[in-house]
């Protein structure tokens, strides 16, 4: 059984005076226990809407699923007090910009300490009058359990000279301390799954890495399963067991993260992998999918994608197929209905502005190492 | 630099303030035409009891010496006396005070006790009737003078309640309860307006706040509503409410004047406005500079208190 098991979701923005915003349109999406899962796509493909509605943290959406299981009971039967003993307890989550996720005025021992006392395994009071009375006047001692296992957890996550740091305000750590202080704090409750929206976007390349060798440490030690938000194919190259591909809404492809590299089926992914630059620069144009996404409001029936598909056909304003292409390997294109490979799709062929400018260096974007 | 270094330095800076203020004042006060000794005895005064009331006076010396006289009066803290009572200005001012910073204080804590939850409830409970009864009152209350206030709260409690009385002030050596029942109408009419104001400043505040990325984070952390909004929403909330109601405190103390004359109340608006009539120059130089060092222990004050609960501002820096 999957950790967290989503079938059929669809996630509606109601819009006052105009259309409904469908910004997630029957995904499935699985993560097992101890894995880390990619869900990547482009700007507005409803990834991180996705992630938040396994938080449910959206108030003003409309959520439908066949199933939102999370080991086995569905997230969305459950009352509102229940689901305060999931968030950050079972799941905790890491947000993209930490310096806005964190609050400003407190300390960010205490953020993280609060969700050990609320959550963990020692006997402090967490009423809202002694909560208070913590915050405004007495302040965390620094001898209480929960404010030691913050300072530990800040120490698991890397940060050294962590008892320092934990007497810190957000504005007085760098970005990369910041979103380890982040993935402390979603880690103080001893979770089994983090939800992690775009972790790395926000930070720059070398801070990145170590980021992402971080989230692949805890998840090998601390066996916690990780679904990581990500539009950066590189990131689930280096980082994911497995990846789910979305765009505009709906699932492209997804299986194991080598399948899908070294085969992937829909065109889609192929564009994208396609467009990874490589190393360092040859000099050339980044190779690019041709077009933008629609508007949520103004996709086309059928795959959202045939647009700027080059191998789309009439089939594609049908409904989204489901295709096995492998073990655990699934593709939605109507290419495969037929049940065979329909062959190469043109991606391969150099499009007008894929040369490169001295027209002498040959690049292969189809090729993609797994990290 | 630490807390203490930060009130030195702040406090020194206030010198100079009321330094400034105190010459402000002497050239204004001299610049306005009239005599003082004449005011004294009347128009059919002699010449020489002129001349004795103004060398008494010292407004017979040059203008230079009578700077240099006042200024170094004020550094011992001697205002001077009032030409009228012979009173002395310092002793005058800390009568007439007592009564207006009662009711500006209490006025103050009305205002707050009630903006602060009611800026809170408007918007938690943002389009829902809460919501539109709070930002209502909060509405009337910022369009109606104090005074007016006054008048309506002297009809209707004040007639009502026979324990409150509707006029006059009882010092709070009488006793607290004898106090606050002279101080409450007045203090309610000029808490009012200021509460109003600050209603809406919570409320908009916490809107912005509630949709913060780190009230969603506490969200994501499984803590309860209330403590989401106490301990994460609050503090973050109020910033920009502190530097207001700071500010506002001007306001406050221009409304109290006039609600001095509608419950009689023998304050400090009273006092000025007597003495400017009067020409009483002693007491108005004096009042002047009171309320100077009084705005300008306000700002510290206030300074204070916002760098208490923004850790992102640091003692020092610039002025």
């Amino acid at each position: 059984m999957s950790l967290l098991d989503i079938e059929d979701l669809s996630i509606t923005f109601p819009v006052e005076g105009g259309p409904d915003v469908p910004a997630v349109e029957g995904i499935d999406l699985s993560v097992e226990a101890g894995e880390i899962h990619g869900l990547v796509g482009e700007s507005g493909s409803g990834k991180s809407v996705t992630a938040r509605s396994v938080m449910r943290l959206l108030d003003d959406a409309e959520v439908g699923a066949k199933r939102f299981d999370y080991r086995g009971e569905d997230l969305y039967d459950k009352s509102e007090a229940e689901m305060r003993q999931v968030r950050g307890d079972e799941i905790g989550m890491v947000f993209q910009d930490s310096l806005s996720a964190l609050n400003p005025v407190m300390t960010v021992g205490e953020q993280i300490a609060e969700v050990v006392r609320h959550h963990g395994d020692v006997e402090e009071s967490t009423g809202l009058l002694s909560e208070l009375r913590r915050k405004y006047i007495t302040g965390t001692s620094t001898s209480a359990p929960s404010w030691r296992r913050a300072v530990s957890l800040l120490e698991t996550v890397g940060i050294p000279d962590p008892e320092t740091v934990a007497t810190s305000y957000p504005h007085q750590l760098s970005g990369g301390q910041r979103q380890r202080v982040m993935i402390a704090s979603a880690l103080g409750g001893d979770p089994s799954l983090i939800v992690a929206d775009e972790p790395t976007t926000a930070l720059d390349v070398t801070v990145e890495a170590g980021i992402l060798g971080e989230l692949r440490r805890l998840c090998d030690e601390l066996d916690v399963a990780i679904l990581l938000i990500t539009h950066d194919l590189g990131v689930v190259a280096e980082t994911c067991d497995s990846v789910t591909v979305m765009y505009s809404g709906s699932v492209m492809e997804r299986g194991r993260t080598d399948q899908l590299f070294e085969n992937p089926v829909h065109p889609y992914t192929k564009g994208l992998l396609r467009s990874i630059p490589e190393g360092a620069s040859t000099g050339g144009e980044l190779t690019t999918i041709p077009g933008s996404a629609p508007e949520p409001t103004d996709r086309p029936d059928g795959c959202p994608f045939r647009d700027r598909c080059p191998a789309a056909f009439d089939a594609c304003s049908e409904p989204l197929p489901e295709h096995v292409v492998d073990d655990g390997h699934v593709s939605h294109c109507h290419l495969y209905t037929e049940g065979d490979d329909p062959g190469e799709v043109t991606w391969d062929a150099p499009a007008a502005t894929n040369g490169s400018l001295d027209g002498t260096t040959e690049r292969t974007h189809t090729e993609v190492t797994d990290g | 630099m630490g807390v203490k270094r930060y009130v030195a330095k702040r406090t020194l800076q206030a010198i100079g303030v009321v330094y400034v203020v105190a010459t402000a004042v002497f050239v204004a006060v001299r610049s306005v035409p009239g005599d003082p000794a004449r005011l004294v005895l009347g128009g059919n005064a002699e010449p020489d009891e002129l001349a004795a009331v103004r060398a008494e006076l010292g407004l017979d010396q040059p203008i230079h010496v009578q700077y240099y006289r006042w200024m170094a009066d004020l550094a011992r803290g001697d205002l001077g006396d009032s030409i009228y009572t012979g009173q002395s200005v310092g002793a005058s001012i800390a009568n007439a005070a007592e009564p207006t910073l009662s009711i500006g204080l209490v006025g103050i804590t009305i205002a707050i006790l009630i903006a602060i939850p009611a800026g809170i409830v408007s918007a938690t409970r943002r389009d829902r009737w809460e919501d539109y009864v709070a930002t209502g009152v909060a509405f009337l209350g910022i369009s109606m003078p104090s005074f007016w206030i006054g008048i309506v709260l002297l009809l209707t409690v004040g007639t009502a309640v026979p324990a409150i009385p509707s006029f006059g002030y009882a010092s709070i050596s009488e006793g607290v309860v004898p106090w606050l029942s002279h101080v409450i109408l007045p203090a309610a009419a000029v808490g009012l307006p200021y509460a109003g104001i600050i209603t809406r400043m919570t409320r908009s505040s916490m809107l912005e706040v509630l949709s913060e990325d780190y009230m969603q984070t506490a969200r994501a952390k499984g803590l309860p509503p209330r403590l989401v909004l106490f301990k994460h929403g609050l503090q973050n909330a109020l910033m920009p409410v502190v530097t207001v109601a700071g500010i506002l405190f001007a306001l406050l103390l221009g409304g109290i004047v006039a609600v001095e004359m509608v419950f009689g109340v023998q304050g400090f608006g009273r006092l000025l406005i007597r003495s400017i009539e009067r020409q009483d120059f002693p007491i108005v130089q004096g009042s002047v500079i009171v309320v100077s060092i009084i705005f300008v222990f306000m700002n510290l004050f206030v300074d204070l208190l916002y760098m208490s609960i923004n850790p992102k501002i640091k003692y020092g820096g610039g002025a």
